[in-house]
């Protein structure tokens, strides 16, 4: 699943060991999520897109 | 969704289950020269506490993981438990594995000469239990995720 992760990331100059942190996750799991290696489940989803304070679907992109 | 910090009682669990085998494979010499109840006696305190220890290990290590590991886990375990059993299967057609097992078996049990046909099918029918208690477990378990997941409020 496409996602904007690296972008917003990048917006806040957030490292994924920052992001990852925030989240409550390992570093492991937002390197796989953001490489769309991973599809995270709909808690973690939303957990990510809390920690960038917008929406679920701005974060990952629907039918991709 | 994690706590990624590792227990104290991990470490603890860990030395336990490493140890207290280490130790008895260790007392086995002393243990030959024992009466049987003094043997079982050891045997099952030896395998109580490394069964409870890896229990106990097993649960912190889930509470501490996020869901990607626990993917991993679940991926690694599916295929990890089908291969190891397969290899064993394949292995146990090799003449020098069983000229290995029937060395270990002799000197752990102190007999020069032990018979070749008895310890293998010893040991294939102990391979054998563990996959049929394995599949039997797993059965089990399935059975009561699906009924306890599907179930109505």
């Amino acid at each position: 699943m496409k996602n904007t992760i690296r972008v917003l990331r990048a917006e806040r100059r957030w490292s994924q060991a920052e992001l990852a942190e925030r989240v409550g996750v390992s570093r492991n799991s937002i390197n796989s999520i953001e490489n769309g290696r991973y599809d995270p489940s709909l808690s973690l989803a939303y957990a990510i897109a809390d920690a960038f304070e917008t929406g679920v679907e701005e974060v990952f992109l629907r039918g991709q | 969704m994690t706590t990624l910090a590792a227990p104290a009682a991990k470490k603890w669990m860990l030395a336990a289950a490493i140890i207290v085998p280490a130790v008895f494979l260790a007392t086995i010499p002393w243990l030959k020269n024992q009466p049987d109840v003094v043997v079982y006696l050891f045997a099952g305190i030896a395998a109580t506490i490394t069964v409870l220890c890896s229990l106990a290990l097993a649960v912190i290590e889930d509470r501490r993981m996020d869901e990607w590991h626990r993917t991993a886990a679940r991926f690694a375990s599916q295929w990890g438990w089908l291969t190891g059993g397969a290899l064993v299967a394949i292995l146990l057609a090799l003449p020098p594995v069983h000229d290995a097992i029937i060395g270990a078996s002799g000197a752990l049990a102190g007999v020069v000469d032990p018979d070749r046909t008895l310890v293998l099918m010893a040991f294939m029918l102990g391979f054998i239990a563990v996959i049929l208690i394995q599949s039997l477990c797993t059965m089990v378990l399935s059975f009561l995720w699906r009924s306890r997941k599907s179930r109505a409020e």
